[in-house]
């Protein structure tokens, strides 16, 4: 396509703004962080800007013994397995609840429609650490379903399910359920309705057609639901700070630490650039598993 | 060509939509056979409950009272994907997601048909509605009539006894919609598959059907072949539905009927059953103008030319109007112009006597 430079020149300005906010506030620090990793850390945080370094990546897989000797040091890969299952589970957990719930709210009427959907989004109004908070009370020993559960005889001692990967699940599922059931519902909100009589009129069931025709076109709904749900839970910071107590790590934490306490800033940043390659990866593959049909 | 054996029985269908004094009749006592391999039409307006009638034999609506039976078994309870009949929808409805010839298959793989047996089928539809070349298109690379033809042959894949179409040509541009008229009442002789077609177009009801039903507000108006309706209307709505028809109010004495200061035509009238008072309806083309010649008295008030033939608004001395219409055959000029005094006189058997409106069906 060839514009008239009146034209180019008018769409550069319209686009400008843009293109600076992504430059400044994402390409910058972006490559500021993959400099970082290449360099070696100053004793008290920071880095060493004159020192080249491959340190951080290094140590990611390997430990380095007094004798300078490399050993395979499995911690860190342990941390981002943990941190790729429970963001997994947590998908794959807000799907179960999400889909049928985005289906039951997109088969009510108008108005009912919204009120729910505004239900969902109610959540939203307080701050999600706020909320988390709110979990550590529930979820603690002694806290209210602690006691509920052995004033009615159903367990015996204490819950002990506060600091453990199935609290930060819990919290997973719970603060991003919305995230999932959203953009569903909008791709199912929009769907052909008749298709699906068209589907019961050939003499499919109503699990057949759920399967062959409503859930093929609420694809694009269900990949950017599972994509809004694992890309924040794999990186979550305070969730499994709190809800965890730090015991299991996740990834958002052993960055935290190396910018924090273990003051090595190049080591933080080379995580960082791990879980993005990841998530890439992951997207990647999703989005090549479950193409959009064309012509939508 | 027609069986005489009854596919589907109507009897005394209601629907209501809505409770207690809301309640509306959409439905009200129908009551007709609908007999194999027929090509049988639902005729009349929006809103006249056609496609409600549709939908409950599809299954989508249920049957506020009565009940409608195939082939004697009773339909009701039984789940639209329960019913061994398909429909072809207003908008298609064709899954965007799958390619022509998985549309087509949907239906076969939904009722277990053996994959090794589906090829076959899906082939020979694709043929019958002339589109073996499109298998692997997806449905928004096909035009209108082409995603039509589709819809028919996904419809007609697991040979359903009854074959239901709503509405299923009038997102086509005429022309096309001429050619798939044809194409259809092909389709309907060669599959010998029973045609239930909803339409509120009375030209294509008139040119495909073995017979129509024409509706109006929920009740069933009359049911006959396309010359029954056209000719012998049962009542004024179905006069006035369906073609062009003038109404006039006439006198029927000794075989002669009489216009007031119009004069009176000798022509028979098709019910002489008894004299007085008639209420009359008659064709603009059975109707024949002249300028000086017998017939009743009128002054020419409007001339529409309309290519093949030119209508006239012919203000009766009685002071009715009517519509008279001229063929342009000879291609000479107009018979007369606004103003004109002209005669007005009938074919033989032109006028017919609507029953009284306490009488209407």
């Amino acid at each position: 396509m060839t514009l008239d430079p009146y034209r180019r020149t008018r769409r550069r300005l319209l686009l400008a703004p843009t293109t600076l906010t992504l430059l400044l506030f994402m390409v910058l620090p972006m490559l500021l962080m993959g400099w970082m990793s290449l360099l070696a850390p100053d004793t008290y945080g920071g880095v060493r800007w004159k020192e080249w370094s491959l340190d951080a990546y290094v140590q990611f897989l390997y430990e380095r013994d007094l004798d300078d000797s490399l050993t395979l040091n499995s911690d860190y890969l342990q941390i981002f397995g943990r941190s790729f299952l429970l963001a997994g589970f947590a998908t794959v957990v807000t799907l179960l609840i999400g889909f049928p719930t985005a289906l039951y709210i997109a088969l009510k009427e108008e108005k009912t429609r919204q009120r729910l959907i505004l239900l969902i989004s109610i959540p939203f109004w307080t701050n999600l650490l706020v909320r988390t908070y709110a979990w550590m009370l529930l979820l603690r020993n002694g806290g209210l379903i602690d006691s509920s559960l052995s004033a009615l005889g159903l367990s015996q001692g204490t819950l002990d399910v506060l600091y453990t990967p199935t609290a930060v699940a819990i919290g997973f599922v719970y603060s991003f359920l919305p995230f999932m059931v959203l953009p569903i519902y909008t791709s199912l909100e929009k769907m052909d309705w008749r298709l699906v009589e068209a589907a019961f009129d050939l003499g499919a069931n109503r699990w057949l057609a759920l399967r062959r025709v409503i859930l093929p076109l609420a694809m694009p709904g269900i990949v950017a639901g599972c994509l809004l749900v694992f890309i924040p839970a794999i990186g979550s910071y305070f969730i499994p700070e709190l809800l965890g107590g730090g015991k299991s790590l996740m990834i958002g934490n052993l960055i935290q630490n190396q910018f924090g306490t273990a003051r090595n800033w190049p080591f933080g940043a080379a995580l960082s650039f791990m879980l993005l390659a990841l998530v890439l990866l992951v997207m990647w593959i999703y989005t090549r598993r479950f193409q959009r049909p064309p012509g939508e | 060509m027609t069986g005489n054996r009854v596919a589907i029985e109507i009897d005394h269908v209601c629907k209501r939509f809505g409770a207690g004094e809301q309640a509306v009749l959409a439905l009200d006592h129908i009551a007709l056979d609908i007999r194999e391999n027929e090509f049988f039409t639902l005729l009349g307006p929006s809103g006249c409950g056609k496609t409600t009638l549709l939908r409950m034999i599809a299954g989508f609506e249920d049957v506020s009272a009565g009940d409608i039976r195939l082939y004697g078994a009773s339909l009701t309870g039984k789940l639209p994907f329960q019913r061994p009949v398909n429909t072809v929808f207003q908008s298609y409805a064709l899954f965007p997601h799958l390619t022509v010839e998985e549309n087509i298959a949907f239906g076969l793989e939904m009722r277990g048909f053996k994959p090794t047996d589906i090829k076959p089928i899906v082939a020979e539809k694709l043929e019958l509605v002339k589109l073996s070349g499109f298998a692997r298109r997806r449905p928004h690379q096909l035009s209108g009539g082409q995603q039509q033809r589709v819809a028919l042959a996904r419809a007609l894949a697991p040979s359903p006894r009854v074959l239901l179409l709503d509405e299923s040509l009038s997102a086509l541009d005429l022309k096309l919609r001429k050619e798939m008229q044809v194409e259809l009442k092909r389709l309907q002789r060669e599959t010998g598959i029973t045609f239930v077609f909803v339409t509120h177009d009375q030209e294509e009801a008139l040119t495909m059907s073995d017979r129509i039903a024409v509706m109006s507000a929920g009740k069933l108006q009359q049911v006959g072949s396309p010359e029954d309706i056209y000719d012998r209307p049962a009542n004024r709505f179905v006069a006035d539905f369906i073609g062009e028809t003038s109404f006039l109010q006439g006198q029927v004495a000794e075989g002669q009927l009489q216009f007031g200061a119009a004069g009176s035509l000798s022509c028979q009238v098709l019910d002489q059953s008894h004299d007085g008072a008639a209420a009359l309806a008659v064709r603009p083309e059975r109707l024949q103008l002249s300028v000086s010649g017998s017939g009743l008295a009128g002054v020419v008030a409007e001339v529409v030319y309309r290519g093949v033939d030119t209508v006239y608004l012919v203000q009766l001395a009685d002071g009715q109007p009517c519509r008279v219409r001229h063929t342009n055959d000879s291609g000479a000029s107009r018979l007369a112009r606004v103003g004109d005094a002209v005669r007005v006189a009938a074919l033989p058997g032109a006028f017919h006597r609507l029953q009284e409106a306490g009488h209407d069906a």
